[in-house]
């Protein structure tokens, strides 16, 4: 699934005049490469420097997708950044989530609702996690067919707590920052090519 | 013109998929001691022995890794995996009874998380590492940089670890050519690539051969070598530096998932052959445990020779189990030999002892005593540390002190030693022995493998400073 294709007329003519001047273009491509997966990393590594809303534990979302942004095929006219986790495409996108993809692991059954964090202890973990982690029972309080919520008591039985909605489907937001901007990757492709070049030139004393 | 796609990453895929569930009692101390080969290959959890659990680590983490679908059209992920991890420990009845939630219960979410966070890890650290091998990525990229991606309450002294391994700090940073075995001396894990250690908040980032230039790691021009290891080479590991005593332990260790033989040690089965064996393993161990004891204990005052003093017959319960658990280590093929002098009883008694013996040992393992001492010895396993063009029994005999053919690993009084206790579960100091300095911990998982069986009681070990 291509997720960015850094598309600018001006960057693309720059690069294959450069393209032009490499003797080898692969090892200037390689150059461009990583350093677009090297502004990748670096973004992500700073979105994750922003606690979730919920405020509950760390789950490092962001650092997952920096781990999993590696190189991908590079020839002499093109090269790939790959991103390896999956979760990414719905922060890219947006779009539609919805029950029935998984199993219950209590039900054993495909699920039929979505079990969405509203306390803080539930972010990132699963109700069985949760119950295991926190040693709490929860139970199910059923609204519509597939809705409702999951709650559990307090230990002294004096109140209860809401940690999940159950929801059919949910829909998952675009997040316009969840890449760099297009033009900062073109940028940057552009600038690690000719330093290469430049580099090259100075090597074989071409300038 | 790079572009960007959500795809697998094939490298860490291959990574993945090279491993097996590997079962096993081993803590996190003695894997280091496995040979890197071996270990790379391995899925494997300190202390975890339930394949099912492996089993699911496995395809768990290839399935993050490769985007397969499940049959209703779900990705895993890492909160179901996670969870998974936590449901399927508690349902294997595999948590310890104390201590529960921290990194040593496999049932605790702390260990779930490190699990994923190692595993998904070391599969995208060694795809960083392979595409960086390719000579053009070299040439475009030949350096890297330690950087902290993650802030820590308490973080560790990264730049102190860096110069004690030999690490120069270039303009303050902690930046090395790729081919540079620092990569691997920073590592916990003798891998040249992140994470370097569990918990790790530190990642490697390109230097570009421009900035390399401008710091003074490479000349223009200059072209650095590729250093990839030949991991999908490498499905077996040379046994030119393991002794023939370690090469039995390992056996002893991993029981039917591995094969050793004269050149070479290699994963050949998986944890569920392993979970296979197992059973009837423990029960040999603790039958031939039982008769042993109970015939030991047969051999009253009547049976000792007269000039033995009476104060002798304190010894014998201690004797009894001591004895009992190594010949069940024996029978159980975790040990090539077990020898006791026990010349004072009379040679009737021994020969009533031995007989009684051999009938509950499996087929090919022979009790045997001569002149006061008892034998008991597994033929295939000390045929390995025989000289096969002498005669098997005259060999014994003479042997019958060497700790190396006792499964000690070492010759009293012979390199560099640690002192080992084996502990019962309360603490106590069971037995203990001498075990080489360098494969220790495998020695004591080993020796601490054989009280456990024998008698249905956890049993520990300490490395004695």
């Amino acid at each position: 699934m291509i997720l960015l294709r850094i598309d600018s007329q001006q960057v693309t003519s720059r690069l294959e005049q450069l393209h032009r001047l490499a003797a080898r273009p692969r090892p200037m491509v390689q150059a461009a490469t990583r350093a677009t997966r090297t502004l990748l990393q670096r973004h992500f590594r700073e979105k994750d420097k922003t606690p979730n809303k919920l405020g509950g534990r760390r789950t490092h979302f962001w650092l997952d997708i920096m781990r999993s942004t590696q190189m991908g095929e590079v020839t002499d006219n093109y090269g790939i950044v790959k991103i390896g986790d999956t979760r990414l495409s719905l922060h890219v996108r947006g779009g539609r989530v919805t029950a029935g993809k998984g199993i219950s692991s209590k039900t054993g059954v495909p699920t039929r609702a979505l079990s969405i964090p509203v306390a803080p202890e539930a972010h990132g973990r699963r109700p069985a996690a949760l119950e295991a982690t926190l040693g709490i029972k929860l139970f199910m309080v059923p609204k519509d067919f597939g809705t409702g919520l999951l709650a559990a008591a307090s230990k002294d039985g004096s109140n209860i707590k809401v940690y999940y909605i159950l929801r059919r489907s949910v829909q998952i937001p675009r997040d316009p920052t969840a890449l760099p901007p297009g033009d900062h990757l073109a940028r940057t492709a552009v600038a690690a090519a000719e330093a290469h070049l430049r580099a090259y030139a100075q090597q074989h004393q071409i300038v | 013109m790079p572009s960007l796609t959500l795809a697998p990453v094939a490298d860490a895929v291959s990574w993945l998929q090279a491993k097996r569930p590997i079962a096993s009692v081993l803590r996190t101390a003695e894997w280091a001691r496995i040979p890197i080969d071996l270990r790379n290959r391995a899925q494997f959890s300190a202390g975890v022995e339930s394949a099912r659990l492996l089993q699911r680590i496995q395809d768990g983490v290839l399935g993050i890794l490769d985007h397969r679908p499940n049959q209703l059209g779900g990705l895993e992920d890492r909160s179901g995996f996670i969870r998974d991890l936590i449901t399927l420990a508690e349902s294997e009845g595999i948590r310890p009874a104390k201590r529960r939630g921290g990194l040593t219960d496999i049932g605790s979410e702390r260990r779930a998380e490190l699990i994923y966070q190692q595993q998904v890890g070391q599969a995208y650290g060694y795809a960083h590492y392979k595409g960086a091998q390719d000579p053009d990525a070299l040439q475009a990229a030949p350096a890297q940089e330690l950087v902290r991606v993650r802030q820590a309450k308490i973080p560790r002294d990264w730049i102190d670890r860096w110069q004690r391994a030999g690490g120069r700090l270039i303009q303050g940073r902690m930046i090395a050519l790729k081919s540079d075995d620092i990569w691997r001396r920073i590592s916990r894990f003798d891998n040249p690539w992140p994470p370097y250690d569990f918990g790790s908040g530190m990642w490697v980032e390109d230097i570009l051969a421009p900035e390399a230039i401008d710091l003074g790691l490479i000349a223009p021009g200059q072209r650095i070598p590729p250093s990839e290891p030949d991991f999908n080479r490498h499905l077996e590991a040379s046994v030119t530096n393991l002794s023939p005593e370690l090469r039995q332990n390992l056996q002893s260790l991993f029981g039917p998932q591995v094969d050793v033989d004269a050149n070479k040690i290699q994963w050949k089965g998986t944890a569920h052959d392993y979970a296979a064996a197992a059973p009837d393993l423990r029960q040999t161990a603790r039958s031939v445990f039982a008769r042993s004891q109970e015939a030991f204990r047969a051999m009253g005052l009547g049976d000792l020779r007269a000039e033995i003093p009476r104060g002798v017959q304190e010894a014998v319960g201690y004797l009894s189990r001591t004895n009992s658990v190594e010949i069940s280590a024996v029978a159980s093929g975790r040990k090539p030999l077990y020898h006791e002098d026990l010349s004072w009883y009379r040679h009737e008694a021994l020969d009533r002892y031995a007989r009684s013996i051999q009938r509950r040992l499996p087929q090919g393992v022979v009790a045997r005593h001569a002149a006061g001492h008892l034998y008991v010895y597994h033929p295939d396993l000390v045929g390995r540390l025989a000289d096969p063009s002498q005669p098997l029994w005259p060999q014994i005999v003479a042997h019958r002190d060497n700790g190396l053919w006792l499964g000690y690993g070492l010759q009293r009084g012979q390199g560099r030693s640690a002192s080992i206790l084996i502990l019962a579960s309360d603490g106590t100091p069971v037995t203990g022995f001498q075990a080489p300095a360098a494969t220790a911990e495998l020695y004591g998982a080993a020796r601490a493998r054989d009280w456990t069986d024998a008698t249905g009681e956890p049993h520990l070990y300490r490395i004695v400073p």
